[in-house]
């Protein structure tokens, strides 16, 4: 159960970094997902599955008012969950992060109600400031951060221990036909992933040879 | 002062909402600065009323503007400057273009170019190093991305309280886009090194047994034929093209191919 709580807590930080404080990217696959390898004994499947994460959706960013999927949560309870229960096993963790995407999307809609709820804590500033209460201000910070850790981490916790439980049972009815094809998407994701990377490039056209060779001449 | 200002600004979003999106996160940080240039409560008030409108940019680039209003608040403050509506203007004509130079810059294209750095150092350190290095990859990329990130925050508040409204020709000539493509191009590379090193390391012997299966064919041609394939589904939505892997290789493991 301390367990539990303190990956939560840690998940919500994690997840706090997308938009609440900092940016620091510490929200990233490809950092969450060793993160939680490393504390639970088995980097490898981490960077393995943030790795496939970080390319599959490179694009994911928040930007203006889009409210992208939250990797963090898709990242960091695939891992939790295939590292706790079937640690080592390939087929385990590409099931566990197709089992933890719509969590993820599932998160998204409560990130949206929170986001509403901090429009109402925006108008309590709002009065406060033309009543002169300027300490209203730190506080809508305050409040702004201190529900958004609660929200998060409770969902972290309701994620990883439902979810986890459904996971682990369903993982055990799976056909061996779907067990072949979850070991080979092991080493196919990835290569799904440089696909979806390629795409990101179909734009780049070289001009900048172009105005290098016409810097250099001038 | 200043430093206090730069700290305050990781808050800028904490309290992102729909109706005015990071407007409170904005007076939050230039609360401290107010304060000093307002004693009197009933003028502050209305400054701090002032700024409460829609406000939005990137929120790495937040300090550019943040130290030419405070400028502008400042000349305000001093009565060298009588437009009350100018730290407003300031606000709404630069949050766009210097977002879109961040979101370009740093979400386009730095951190794609540090990622697919630590990618291939990934792949590279697991046929190379022992579990006990695994690490190094995910924390360079924490490092290398921050040094320039947290480098230009800092030195973009310093320089745009000294230059104010000059700030802006001095990033134009940034060649932000210049240096963007630069990042691309080697990013390209870096990819095409990874998947090279990917290709090398797990395409060339068949995942599978071959005698467990019958026949198998070598990894490196499916791999070459998922990549093609999933460059064409990039605009798809990565969720569905996960699963449509997953379709993809439950059908090769059915074919036992």
């Amino acid at each position: 159960m301390e367990q539990l709580i303190a990956f939560s807590l840690i998940g919500a930080v994690l997840s706090a970094d997308i938009t609440m404080f900092g940016q620091f990217m510490i929200s990233r696959p490809i950092f969450c997902g060793p993160l939680f390898g490393y504390i639970l004994g088995d980097i490898h499947t981490g960077l393995w599955l943030g790795m496939i994460v970080e390319m599959m959706w490179i694009n994911e960013i928040p930007m203006g008012v889009s409210v992208p999927v939250d990797l963090t949560v898709m990242t960091s309870t695939a891992v939790i969950w295939s590292c706790h229960f079937f640690r080592g096993s390939q087929e385990a963790a590409v099931f566990s992060l197709a089992a933890a995407i719509p969590f993820a999307y599932l998160y998204k809609e409560v990130d949206l109600a929170g986001r509403m709820f901090n429009t109402k804590i925006m108008h309590w500033v709002e009065k406060g400031l033309e009543s002169g209460k300027e300490r209203r201000i730190s506080l809508g910070i305050f409040l702004g951060l201190f529900f958004f850790m609660l929200r998060t981490s409770l969902m972290y916790f309701l994620i990883i221990l439902a979810g986890g439980l459904l996971y682990r049972q369903l993982f055990s009815y799976i056909p061996i036909q779907l067990f072949v094809a979850l070991k080979k998407a092991w080493y196919y994701l990835p290569v799904f992933g440089f696909g979806a990377v390629l795409y990101n490039f179909r734009s780049l056209k070289i001009p900048f040879i172009k105005t290098t060779v016409e810097k250099l001449t001038s | 002062m200043k430093n206090f200002v730069f700290l305050r600004t990781f808050f800028l979003q904490a309290l992102w909402n729909f109706e005015r999106l990071q407007n409170i996160g904005f007076l939050y940080i230039l609360y401290p600065v107010l304060k000093n240039l307002y004693p009197d409560k009933e003028k502050r008030k209305e400054v701090l009323l002032r700024h409460l409108g829609f406000f939005n940019t990137n929120p790495y680039m937040v300090n550019i503007i943040i130290a030419m209003v405070i400028n502008c608040e400042k000349n305000i403050a001093e009565n060298k400057e009588h437009n009350l509506k100018k730290p407003e203007m300031i606000k709404s004509l630069t949050a766009g273009p210097v977002a879109a130079l961040g979101d370009s810059f740093f979400w386009g294209t730095w951190r794609p170019f540090v990622s697919f750095a630590a990618i291939l150092m990934i792949i590279l350190s697991l046929n190379m190093f022992t579990l006990d290095y695994l690490w190094v990859a995910p924390v360079l990329f924490i490092v290398v991305y921050n040094i320039v990130h947290l480098a230009f925050r800092y030195w973009s508040l310093i320089i745009s309280f000294k230059l104010d409204e000059k700030m802006i020709k001095l990033i134009s000539k940034l060649e932000i886009k210049y240096i963007g493509d630069i990042f691309r191009i080697i990013g390209l590379i870096i990819v095409l090194s990874a998947i090279y090193f990917y290709f090398k390391i797990f395409g060339m012997v068949p995942v599978l047994e071959p005698e467990k299966y019958g026949f198998n064919y070598p990894e490196a041609v499916m791999f070459g034929i998922i990549m093609i394939l999933s460059f064409f589904l990039g605009r798809i939505k990565p969720a569905l093209m996960f699963y449509l892997a997953i379709i993809f290789s439950f059908i090769l493991g059915y074919l036992r191919i």
